[in-house]
């Protein structure tokens, strides 16, 4: 990396120059900048036309609707309704809020997870949830935290402990609360395996070397396992875009209507502001929002450009690092809070699908402790088009995420790989657009879907996904792409013949599981979907989150048959996720520990 | 109001559209938001269209955000259908002012309809816009028969149900069954809560030149601080607040939705009465236990005439065609209201209908009240309101009601409670600042 290690150097990177035996990343030839903007080419006019633009639109809207020319009247309007305000600052709030406890949480439990016998399980256990439709999760949690005793697991067991009158979770006071703690059950395994990862990647060596360098514990945290933190908490903190949009499902499956103005947060305010009188202020807001999630991801893209590089990760060894010994105090604690976290990330998912073993008159009468039974799956699996929403539901999920992948992975390669110029400043753009949410560009981009004659067609709903998905895909695949090393791709040319034309077979063999990976997960993001198929779905299709969501207004008296349905729904993603774990990982590690530098050090 | 979205619910599988794909006639397309038994019905209907007259018919259903949603985004795509069914009549006016509706000649397409149900469906001079469907009766509270009145030889907890508001207070305050409490409110839902508001004040509204007072509200700059709405709300207040009115108090009959309501009652027997329309009847069927509800009508406040809130769905021309005509006016004849009360709901108010006989006697009852010349008829206030008062989950007179609830029960006094909705509705009709 760099020429020969100076007195001022800081002890980390001296060894890293020890350890940075492989060949240099810089050594092709001149980057070929057309083709690299012609693989640039289709992304770019999708996520222009349909995410940019209606983006400026709404900038534009914010400033002038309701005005002579242009004004700042609709941001006023919008701080002066307390509705308005405090949806804003409760969005602040899970933006600082979320990331904390994710990063936090998750540290320990993967330090935790590295002292203990057969931690697979509590890896598992604890990323499972992340593959799930947020409306399951909500589901899941709307069961834990019902105000009646016979069926909700919390209030019971908190009456019983407090009294008749416990405090209702999903009451307006602890309404946040209750989302937030669904929204960490979903999401933490997601913190837990990437620390895992990263500490599982680190060389006994560095830290022994640091420690006889120094002689201070203190000096490995400062220099190893701080740097890590930072990126992965900045990592968490640059998916806020997609938590904040996520909040969303949350908000309208979990939250009872008369406590939702209590947790309501700016995904549901602009939402439900968003046409008619209210259009201005709620167009300021999503420019506010745009603005709070914009700052969130500068925070990334600083910490990615620091100089510490990550070693590279091999993923397939997992329980490499074991620690020396099973035993002691801090063993037993280690294993006493993994059986903790095991039984509570399981409590929620045991009681969905409990409760879809009962019929729903049975619940209505008896809560759980009612006669188990298969009524409701052969209900839900009885009603008539199920089988068609579900392949339905799948193809178009299938459809997507082929073209996103097929899109966003030439633009990946180019910015990755090719590295034409003006690539910080296009990749801070794919970044940025990664974050913006649907919700925040709903009425601009119904209005240039509409314009486009696509209101209403399947077309529609396909490039709205798109235009949603190609960005933080090309995002995640820049970094796969960005951590071939050249050595890599020449070995790959030799076992596949020369790399001749564009990203042949060669790069494929190298990147061929990442693309792999972004698809499973595009598909699952529209497979789960509930905000696009609110807006896009096409009359002929019923996108099965659309339907479930629209069963919940009978939650209480069709709880069997809304589990069995939230089941059936969650099995598809969870079974797609599971099978491409490996990948899935390695993917994120690569947009981990891949060089986001903008400007590559040259040599 | 809202029978549509809650029917729309069991709707798990409904929204492959049904193509009538008869060979021959004129195409035409129908936008509805139904779902389960009504979307079931009204392919009845038009399957019955295209045997007479040959034209077949495609329904489109809106996904999610409704008719106006997809309307709005068609028309701005220049792809518009024949025809769409709206549930709030305030639709019409706003899309007739736009000039998206075919108007159709009063005299050809009344099919004898009164003049209630004839403005609602957007009379203009000697045009009109729509055609009625099938309506609503949202004037009931329901109980257990063998709760009060068991018979086989035991005394009646009651003599007869309330017909008076002061009876109803009387009745909540003294609940004659024990081990329940009197009354069971599905407050999560802020449709529950104005259907409650709109049958109090239908009930207390005077008619003057101007028209009714009630009907006076449904205006875009209403002035909500009148003598009428405050007098609503503090009886409402006053009911709401009764010690032991609801089973597990204010709190949780705000996190309890309205089909949880009538499990209090009809499946827990933890409450007594529970008021909402007539599609509290298939709710109580929904749980299997064998019981049939029993009902009497909303009281009269005071010495007004009983309130008799209505709802109803009513079918708008957008593209004009001959087919698209003979459907409107289809609509306006028996053939085409028999399936909807095959299927148990009320059909449309034509009088041509009123022949038609019901498979279960309770529905000939609600018809007959529905039409009750005695009774103060309107229609649901809250599918009539506009701007920042359409109601959703946590907005709108939803919210103002829901925020009313919430302090009457949680202890606050009813006075102070009414004057804040009070200021709440005005801020939201712009007569406040």
């Amino acid at each position: 990396m760099t020429a020969a290690p100076t007195p001022r150097m800081r002890p980390v990177d001296r060894l890293l120059v020890l350890d940075d035996v492989g060949p240099t990343r810089r050594d092709r030839i001149r980057p070929e900048t057309r083709r690299a903007y012609l693989y640039l080419a289709p992304a770019t006019l999708v996520v222009g036309g349909l995410l940019v633009w209606p983006a400026i639109r709404t900038v534009v809207d914010s400033l002038t609707i309701g005005c002579r020319g242009v004004c700042l009247g609709n941001f006023t309007d919008a701080w002066s309704d307390p509705l308005a305000r405090r949806a804003l600052l409760r969005t602040l709030a899970w933006a600082v809020a979320v990331p904390v406890v994710l990063t936090a949480v998750g540290y320990l439990l993967a330090v935790v997870s590295r002292r203990v016998r057969r931690a697979g399980v509590l890896t598992v256990l604890l990323v499972a949830p992340m593959a799930l439709p947020m409306l399951a999760t909500a589901v899941a949690f709307r069961l834990l935290y019902d105000p009646d005793p016979s069926r909700g697991l919390v209030t019971a067991l908190t009456s019983r402990l407090i009294g008749v009158d416990a405090p209702q979770a999903l009451g307006p006071g602890l309404v946040t609360f209750a989302m937030m703690s669904a929204f960490v059950w979903a999401y933490l395994g997601l913190s837990v395996v990437v620390f895992r990862r990263v500490l599982d990647a680190i060389p006994s060596q560095q830290v022994s070397m640091i420690m006889a360098e120094t002689g201070r514990r203190r000096e490995v945290y400062r220099w190893l396992y701080w740097p890590i933190l930072r990126r992965v908490a900045a990592l968490l903190v640059g998916l806020a875009g997609l938590f904040s949009a996520r909040s969303f499902d949350l908000l309208l499956a979990l939250v009872p209507g008369s406590s939702q103005p209590a947790g309501e947060v700016l995904a549901l305010h602009v939402w439900r502001y968003g046409a008619g009188p209210t259009a201005g202020p709620a167009a300021a807001l999503s420019v506010l929002w745009f603005a709070v999630l914009a700052l969130t991801v500068v925070l990334p893209l600083i910490s990615f450009r620091a100089q510490w590089r990550m070693p590279p990760v091999d993923v397939t060894v997992w329980d490499r690092h074991l620690p020396a010994r099973y035993s002691g105090l801090r063993h037993r604690l280690a294993q006493a809070l993994c059986v903790a976290a095991i039984v509570l990330w399981l409590i929620p998912a045991l009681l969905l699908v409990f409760a879809s073993l009962h019929a729903d008159a049975t619940l209505a009468a008896h809560g759980l402790s009612g006669a188990l039974s298969l009524a409701s799956f052969g209900e839900v699996l009885g009603a008539g088009g199920m089988l068609g929403n579900y392949l339905g539901t799948g193809l178009f999920a299938l459809l997507v995420a082929v073209l996103v992948v097929a899109f966003a992975g030439p633009a990946a390669y180019a910015l990755g790989w090719l590295r034409p110029p003006g690539r910080g400043a296009l990749l801070t753009v794919v970044v940025v657009c990664a974050t913006v949410p649907v919700q925040a560009i709903t009425i601009p981009l119904v209005q240039t879907l509409g314009a486009a004659r696509l209101s209403g067609t399947g077309q529609a709903f396909v490039l709205a996904h798109l235009a949603l998905g190609i960005p933080l895909t090309t995002a995640l695949l820049y970094g796969a792409f960005g951590s071939l090393s050249p050595e890599q791709m020449r070995q790959a040319a030799i076992h596949h013949g020369a790399e001749a034309a564009g990203p042949g077979r060669a790069t494929l063999t190298q990147v061929g599981p990442n693309l792999f990976a972004a698809g499973v997960l595009q598909f699952v993001q529209v497979w789960n979907d509930v905000a696009v198929g609110l807006l896009f779905a096409p009359p002929q299709l019923s996108p099965i989150g659309l339907s479930l969501l629209g069963q919940l207004r009978y939650y209480t008296t069709g709880t069997g048959h809304v589990a069995a349905a939230t089941v059936l729904f969650s099995v598809v993603p969870l079974v797609a996720v599971m099978v491409a774990r490996k990948q899935i990982v390695r993917l994120l590690m690569a947009g981990v520990s891949g060089n986001w530098q903008a400007k590559p050090t040259k040599r | 109001m809202k029978r549509r979205t809650l029917l729309a619910a069991g709707a798990a599988a409904t929204a492959l559209p049904l193509t009538g794909c008869a060979s021959g006639g004129h195409g035409l397309e129908v936008v509805c938001a139904w779902g389960g038994p009504e979307l079931a019905a009204f392919r009845a209907v038009l399957a019955g269209f295209t045997a007479s007259t040959g034209h077949p018919v495609r329904i489109v259903v809106a996904n999610g955000n409704g008719v106006d949603a997809m309307l709005s985004a068609r028309l701005a795509a220049g792809n518009r259908p024949d025809v769409a069914v709206f549930s709030e009549p305030s639709l019409i006016t706003r899309y007739a002012s736009d000039g998206h509706l075919v108007a159709l000649p009063v005299g050809t397409f009344r099919g004898g309809l009164n003049d209630f149900w004839l403005s609602l469906a957007g009379l203009a001079g000697d045009n009109l816009y729509g055609c009625w469907l099938k309506v609503a009766h949202k004037s009931l509270l329901w109980y257990r028969q063998a709760a009060l009145f068991p018979g086989r030889g035991e005394a009646p907890r009651l003599e007869q149900p309330p017909k008076t508001w002061d009876e109803l207070v009387e009745l909540v305050a003294h609940w004659p069954v024990r081990g329940q409490a009197p009354l069971a409110i599905g407050a999560a839902d802020g449709w529950v809560l104005t259907d409650w508001f709109e049958n109090v004040l239908a009930s207390l509204t005077e008619s003057d030149e101007r028209g009714s007072e009630y009907g006076l509200l449904a205006a875009p700059h209403a002035d909500w601080d009148v003598p009428l709405v405050h007098d609503s709300l503090r009886r409402l207040g006053q009911l709401w607040s009764l010690p032991g009115a609801l089973p597990y108090g204010g709190a949780r009959a705000l996190l309890t939705p309205f089909d949880a309501s009538v499990a209090q009652v009809f499946g827990e027997h933890r409450a007594g009465m529970l008021f909402e329309g007539d599609f509290v009847a298939p709710v109580v069927a929904g749980l299997h236990t064998g019981e049939t509800p029993s009902y009497f009508s909303f009281p009269r406040v005071g010495n007004r005439p009983r309130p008799q809130i209505v709802g109803g769905d009513v079918a708008v021309l957008l593209r004009d065609s001959d087919a698209g005509r003979s459907l409107m006016s289809y609509l306006t004849t028996k053939q085409a209201a028999v399936p909807w009360a095959d299927a148990g709901f009320l059909v449309a108010p034509y009088p041509g209908n009123q022949t038609i006989v019901y498979p279960e006697a309770r529905l000939n009852q609600l018809a007959d009240e529905i039409n009750d010349p005695t009774a103060e008829v309107q229609f649901d206030l809250s599918d009539q309101l506009t701007g920042k008062l359409i109601g959703d989950d946590g907005k709108g007179s939803w919210l103002i009601l829901s925020d009313f609830f919430r302090a009457v029960t949680g202890g606050r006094p009813v006075e102070s409670a009414v004057r804040e909705a009070v200021h709440q509705f005005n801020l939201a009709t712009g007569v406040a600042r």
